[in-house]
């Protein structure tokens, strides 16, 4: 890892300049949470190292008109939200392989808890919450981004990416199994 | 007071989560200690607060591999010298590009002429041509497409579409496993293109648009010297090979007659 004590922005501008090795170093620091981001939008891990990789070519081809105006962070994750986002809708237009589901017959049926174990991983239940709250929910929770930040990125009220957050997580966590079920969510609304 | 609904519960629970508890407090209409108050008189709060903080622990993504971290940024970072040139050619004024263009056209139009007066004074430049590409084609993984007519050695005027056309060796780059195989692939084939040029071949026409496309892409002009199949991490891809100067840019696509989607791009630096 870099010694280097320059911030993404003293970084960027030096990239800009053509400066020698400072790319490296800006991609070395982001390169995984650019991942980490793709990886949660698109749900599997191919998909993420195209859009990933899409994304750091795409800063190192746009780094030269990074004038600094913007925060580098705004810059970078909206780059990397784009590239999952575009993968994700070439995805969407590719024909997909049609499963080939394991032959169970003649083996004993497997417990409830068991296959809904086997089947409510992270990458199906991220696949069920709308793409809005868990583009935003990885932009903080993988990628630390704050709320602000966060609002740049995807050009939104702070309020917005709140909101969305929230909602996302709820959903998650009742998608997770950490829940609490929607109709008992807690409230101390008299009803 | 009115009384929290779930989702703002939730909403005031991600909020503080994220340390923006006062801040959505405000912007929901409470004051923070008010919501504060509110919050903790909410049943089974606890239990909600840990359930929205599991989530977070539950989408960590692993940290990549030290290898496929590498191989990421290495593939990125290769292309530094495509980020200069874009901002340097960003800089250039006007007139400069102009006069470049203005150049290459009378450059082109020279080169031109001199080829034309040789295919004249020089009834057997054709033989010349197909010797060299036998002594290129010498290497059994180096092979020409019978069908394709290099533009060299087009009867007549060649159409607008034929001058644009790309044209290159076709080589079978074989079966590879990671980048470096593809760049050690092409650093041994890159070795003999310097007397091989007059051995290039039209590329499928099918091919050409995503040719001009990562040509394009990556910043660069299409000077393709390598163009063939392959099969990458186990996936069938095309392989383009372009020279920038005294590098090349090595590029892997799937898909190269329609969605033209990259696998790997790099540069090569012979003799660094």
């Amino acid at each position: 890892m870099s010694d280097d004590t320059r911030s993404d922005r003293q970084l960027a501008l030096a990239a800009a300049r053509a400066e020698r090795g400072a790319i490296d170093l800006l991609l070395a620091r982001h390169v995984d949470r650019i991942h980490a981001v793709c990886r949660r939008i698109l749900g599997n891990e191919q998909d993420a190292l195209d859009a990933c990789q899409e994304a750091l070519l795409a800063i190192t081809r746009g780094i030269g008109s990074f004038d600094g105006r913007a925060q580098f962070s705004t810059w970078c994750y909206r780059v990397a939200t784009n590239a999952a986002l575009d993968e994700a809708r070439r995805r969407a237009r590719r024909p997909s392989p049609i499963a080939v589901l394991p032959d169970h017959r003649g083996d004993p049926e497997p417990a409830t808890d068991e296959r809904v174990a086997d089947v409510v991983d992270v990458d199906a239940a991220l696949a069920r919450v709308p793409e809005e709250f868990r583009v935003a929910v990885a932009l903080r929770d993988l990628a630390g981004l704050d709320y602000a930040e966060i609002a740049a990125v995807l050009d939104v009220p702070a309020g917005t990416v709140r909101s969305r957050i929230a909602r996302g997580r709820a959903a998650l966590a009742g998608l997770l199994g950490n829940r609490t079920p929607a109709g008992d969510r807690p409230s101390n609304q008299t009803l | 007071m009115d009384a929290l609904t779930p989702e703002t519960v939730d909403e005031l629970l991600s909020a503080e989560l994220d340390a923006e508890f006062d801040a959505a407090a405000r912007d929901l209409g409470y004051a923070p200690a008010i919501a504060r108050e509110l919050l903790d008189a909410v049943p089974d709060v606890d239990a909600r607060r840990a359930a929205l903080a599991a989530t977070r622990d539950a989408i960590a993504v692993p940290p990549l591999t030290d290898e496929r971290r590498q191989e990421l940024l290495t593939h990125a970072t290769g292309s530094t010298g495509v980020a200069a040139v874009d901002a340097q050619r960003a800089r250039r004024p006007l007139v400069a590009r102009a006069l470049g263009v203005a150049a290459i056209v009378v450059l082109l139009a020279g080169v031109g002429a001199v080829l034309a007066t040789r295919g004249h004074n020089h009834p057997k430049s054709q033989d010349s041509a197909s010797d060299a590409r036998a002594t290129a084609g010498g290497s059994a993984s180096v092979s020409t497409s019978p069908s394709a007519v290099p533009p060299s050695e087009a009867k007549g005027s060649p159409s607008q579409e034929q001058q644009n056309a790309f044209a290159s060796q076709i080589v079978d780059f074989g079966a590879l496993a990671d980048a470096s195989a593809l760049r050690g692939r092409v650093e041994t084939l890159v070795g003999g293109l310097a007397s091989a040029d007059a051995a290039r071949t039209e590329v499928d026409p099918e091919l050409q648009p995503c040719v001009r496309q990562q040509a394009a892409a990556h910043g660069i002009a299409p000077d393709l010297v390598l163009a063939g199949p392959a099969r990458y991490r186990g996936q069938p891809a095309e392989v383009f090979v372009f020279r920038r100067g005294g590098d090349y840019l090595v590029i892997a696509v799937r898909d190269p007659t329609s969605a033209c989607r990259l696998l790997v791009s790099q540069f090569l630096h012979p003799g660094r």
